[in-house]
């Protein structure tokens, strides 16, 4: 709770900050804010909550801190502050000032911790929208770009429609159970015969979470918004995002309705559908950003495994997971980044060559894709690897073989720009690539990180 | 009495929000949609939860349709703007919410053998007065409400931010 | 029962008289007001003073021919004066006029409806009300009528905001939003307006805005929009915007004499020491007494200031009343909880 409040405060102070002449300010604010706020989030750890200002009765009825909480909550902490980081020297013209923009991301971060810590559906649904309100806002941050605008729009009215279907599954949800506190929910999904609306409410809140991890069927904004946005903001909704929600959805179905798993079948229909529409559309894509959008809704499939072959380490495979992907990604974008800023293309023929005129940028991408498409021993093999074995133990056998072809089929993409950067000449008259420090500093760190979850990733594993 | 009351506001709810999608010009659409919010308030006040029927009228007719209205006033849509759609997303629409009607026709269908002592919600001709309202929120939903506040900076920080114009602009 | 519906309904039908007849006559102390301020004698040709001024005016108005423009949607043409004066005559009902009756050893409130969210209803409907001028402006298929209507609903929104702070501070005094329970609450103590001076003010401010009125008059300032956002309308339609301007302005009136002014209390009487149907009666004339004043500093504010500009108009509704009015509010909050306790 500590956190969510000093990030709230530093929403305010950030926007003050703004008024400085020294452009640093609202960085540090921000960056020094958000460690502070992982710190407090992991003196919690094992229940250690010493500094509880409120009431703990308002609180622990709202929102909880479990030690599976607390990791998710470090992991989106670290997420933010890298993509704080990045914004530090970015390059690529945005059309709002800096303070405002970390303003929003720090608001966004106090929605996604809101949605991994909440025990009730009413701050689940606030954390929902704080979390997407920032986002459409953000995906507009290019305001005379016409494609920005319309990624802001399209996010908008499609994210609207599903705050409604979201809201009405509550709402058939509360009248069935009579509750909003996902332990009274439980209790009720407990009981042999729910009614009717109670499943129809569970559908309505499974669709609204698929549209915010980008899950076929309802992952059709994914690619447009993704491309639209600003490359930074894509950055941050394949990777916070998508965080949050599939722990909320994780959360949600593993607190309140795993007792009763027929929604199971429903899930995982859904996550071959999306692997095959995000795998198989990303191989035609020439836009780098867009081919990025397709692997993220393919990895949305892969993340779906996690919530139907619910287990006891459905946790730590989600952890493992969503780390390497966060890192990858992370690389992944820097690297457009810096790649769009020199070539102002996100063509895929943009990187050719880039293997001889900035060999460090190169390599960088290069792991990146390939722990994003899971190749041992990086980070992507080993989220994978719990995530499948954990299927296969619950008897998940088919669609888990379906998984690994599909898994197949996405190495080829990310390859493929692999080959455009070593093994095609780059124009003749291009310059070197320049890498402002704050890109090597976090292209560093997810460099390292990739590996390191590589090598060990017992050690995030073994947290929860 | 009140029952009665039930049936004639929810038939003109209905039908205001059929008339919302049906109607051609899109003021009448507007007009429809302010009318459902008002007879939706009449609901809430048939509940005796006076606050918040008058807070959804302020709210939503009062302010928010305001703006609705002035919009479509200062665009002066009509019919000849309004895009055309194809008969294959027409008839997909159809059988898509057909879908859904059917689905929750049929779940609704259900409620109507609740045992209603098993809802946990004590209904007393008191809950939505504002006292207990101005209790319940800062007792109960107290971190919700003050979360909320987030949400707003949130949306002034994009209000301000992509409505301001620029110097040169 | 049975005589409670009775009393009620008498009290509507006086009610609804009462509120369309100050009405007229407001037209009528308009008129001589402007003469009085300018050193002009007014209206003084029908009936002694010119009294009858104002049912020659209706008799005009019935009489003029009903042009409804050719090109302009006929439904909502009508139902723009329609919704204008309906909202405007639903708001009296929450307004105490006194006390209570006493008919048969059984008590009776002076009051349509004791609601006890009184005040949130007044301003819904008011809110509601923008839709009359928003719809009959859009209606006429003019220019300058879209233009006033505009003008209007921006106008109204923006004062909106300003005018539900004054009365959360009020609120907070109270600690009810009951108009009834205001009224009380002043009663026999000291009046809002002390405590309040500063949200009288702004409150004052809005009110006029929200009215339309004088220096905010600019939905149907002539010398821009011709007649703003009725230049379609004539006969009784026409009536009808103009009527319900001046209910609001009643209405306005009396809402400030509640809020501020200690409603029906009769100043340096107690009132319990009356028996309770004198006491009563006493609190109707106190509370029109106090209404008619502050129609008639509406009147003087229209006729001793200029019209803003529509710029100035939206500066000072966001950048000074908003803030003032929050400032207000921290205000009342100190009040609230330091300085009340110790009177």
């Amino acid at each position: 709770m500590n956190s969510i409040i000093l990030l709230s405060l530093l929403t305010v102070i950030n926007l003050f900050a703004g008024f400085s002449k020294n452009k640093n300010l609202s960085f540090i604010l921000s960056f020094i804010g958000i460690a502070a706020s992982a710190i407090l989030l992991g003196i919690l750890w094992n229940g250690n909550d010493v500094t509880n200002i409120l009431a703990p009765n308002f609180i622990n009825h709202m929102l909880s801190f479990d030690n599976t909480t607390i990791v998710f909550g470090v992991l989106l902490c670290v997420n933010a502050s890298l993509i704080v980081l990045l914004l530090h020297s970015h390059e690529e013209p945005m059309d709002i000032p800096a303070a405002e923009f970390l303003t929003l991301v720090l608001t966004m971060l106090v929605g996604a911790l809101c949605m991994v810590s909440y025990t009730n559906l009413t701050m689940l649904f606030l954390g929902l929208e704080i979390l997407s309100i920032s986002a459409y806002i953000l995906a507009g941050a290019k305001k005379r770009d016409y494609r920005s605008n319309e990624a802001a729009l399209k996010y908008y009215l499609m994210g609207a429609f599903t705050t409604g279907v979201f809201l009405f599954g509550v709402a058939l949800i509360y009248g069935a159970t009579g509750s909003f506190d996902v332990t009274e929910i439980a209790k009720y999904a407990a009981l042999p015969n729910p009614q009717s609306i109670y499943y129809v409410g569970i559908i309505l809140l499974m669709i609204a979470f698929a549209f915010k991890i980008a899950a076929a069927p309802f992952h059709f904004w994914t690619p447009d918004v993704y491309t639209g946005a600003p490359t930074l903001v894509t950055a941050l909704m394949s990777t916070l995002i998508k965080t949050a929600a599939i722990v909320a959805f994780y959360r949600l179905f593993n607190t309140c309705f795993a007792g009763a798993t027929n929604w199971s079948m429903i899930l995982m229909i859904m996550a071959a559908i999306t692997m095959f529409i995000g795998n198989v559309t990303a191989i035609v894509q020439t836009n780098v950003k867009r081919m990025l959008a397709y692997s993220s809704i393919a990895h949305s499939g892969y993340l779906l495994f996690a919530l139907f072959a619910l287990g006891n380490n459905s946790g730590a495979s989600l952890l493992v997971y969503m780390a390497g992907y966060t890192f990858a990604s992370i690389l992944a974008f820097a690297g457009i980044i810096v790649v769009q800023h020199n070539m102002h293309s996100n063509d895929l023929n943009a990187f050719n060559g880039l293997g001889k005129r900035n060999p460090i940028l190169a390599v960088c991408i290069t792991i990146a894709m390939l722990s994003l498409a899971g190749i041992p021993p990086l980070a992507g093999f080993f989220g994978k690897f719990y995530i499948f074995t954990n299927a296969l133990k619950a008897d998940y056998v088919a669609i888990s073989l379906w998984a690994v072809l599909m898994s197949c089929v996405g190495v080829y993409y990310y390859l493929r720009i692999v080959i455009n950067m070593f093994f095609k000449s780059a124009e003749p008259d291009a310059k070197e690539f320049i890498l402002p420090a704050s890109y090597q500093i976090v292209m560093g760190i997810c460099l390292c990180l990739v590996v390191l979850l590589g090598v060990a990733p017992g050690i995030l594993s073994g947290l929860i | 009495m009140s029952t009665l009351l039930f049936y004639i506001f929810s038939l003109l709810t209905i039908v205001s929000a059929i008339g919302v999608v049906v109607s051609k010009t899109p003021i009448n659409s507007i007009l429809s949609l302010i009318a459902t919010f008002f007879f939706i308030s009449c609901h809430y006040i048939l509940l005796n939860a006076q606050f918040l029927g008058i807070v959804n009228m302020i709210v939503y007719a009062g302010a928010i349709m305001v703006l609705f209205l002035f919009t479509i006033m200062l665009l002066n849509l009509n019919k000849d703007s309004e895009p055309q759609h194809n008969n294959f997303v027409k008839v997909s629409a159809v059988i898509a919410s057909g879908m859904l009607l059917i689905v929750l026709l049929s779940a609704f269908k259900d409620t109507i053998n609740i045992n209603h002592n098993t809802l946990a919600v004590v209904h007393t001709n008191q809950v939505g007065l504002l006292q207990n309202l101005g209790t319940v929120l800062f007792t109960k939903f107290l971190v919700p409400f003050e979360i909320s506040s987030v949400l707003f900076i949130a949306g002034v920080v994009g209000a301000v931010v992509l409505g301001k114009k620029e110097i040169g602009e | 029962m049975t005589t409670y519906i009775i009393f009620k309904l008498i009290l509507v039908l006086v009610l609804f008289a009462v509120t369309l007849g100050v009405a007229m006559y407001a037209t009528y102390g308009e008129r001589k007001v402007a003469a009085f301020l300018q050193d002009r004698i007014g209206p003084n040709r029908a009936g002694p003073f010119g009294l009858l001024q104002p049912i020659a005016d209706g008799a005009k108005m019935f009489m003029k021919e009903e042009i409804i423009p050719n090109v302009s949607n006929k439904w909502l043409f009508i139902l723009g004066p329609c919704i204008a004066i309906t909202t405007a005559l639903l708001t009296g009902a929450a307004i105490p006029w006194g006390n209570v009756i006493n008919i048969n050893g059984a008590n009776y409130s002076v009051q349509v409806a004791d609601l006890n969210i009184g005040i949130l209803y007044i301003f819904a409907v008011v809110s509601l009300g923008v839709y009359g001028i928003m719809i009959g402006g859009w209606a006429s298929n003019n220019k300058y009528s879209l233009l006033g209507a505009v003008r209007a609903s921006s106008q109204m929104i923006s004062y909106e905001l300003s005018m539900g702070l004054c009365i959360i501070a009020i609120v907070m005094m109270t600690g009810s939003a009951s108009l009834n329970d205001m009224a009380l609450q002043q009663n026999g103590s000291v009046w809002n307006i002390v405590p309040q001076a500063f949200g009288f003010i702004l409150f004052l401010t809005c009110a006029l805005a929200e009215c339309n009125r004088a220096p905010f008059d600019l939905a149907e300032c002539e010398t821009e929009l011709i007649g703003g956002y009725h230049t379609e309308y004539s006969s009784m339609k026409l009536g009808f915007y103009l009527f319900a301007e001046y209910i609001n302005m009643f209405i306005s009136a009396a809402l400030i004499s509640t809020l501020y002014f200690g409603g029906y209390d009769i100043p340096f009487v107690n009132d319990g020491d009356l028996s309770t149907n004198l006491a009563a009666t006493l609190q109707v004339i106190t509370m029109l007494g106090k209404t008619f004043f502050f129609i008639f500093v509406f009147m003087w504010i229209r006729w001793t200031l200029p019209r803003f500009r529509y710029d100035q108009l939206m500066k000072l509704g966001w950048n000074y009343l908003l803030p003032l009015a929050i400032l207000n509010l921290v205000w009342t909050a100190v009040y609230v909880m330091f300085i009340q306790p110790l009177i």
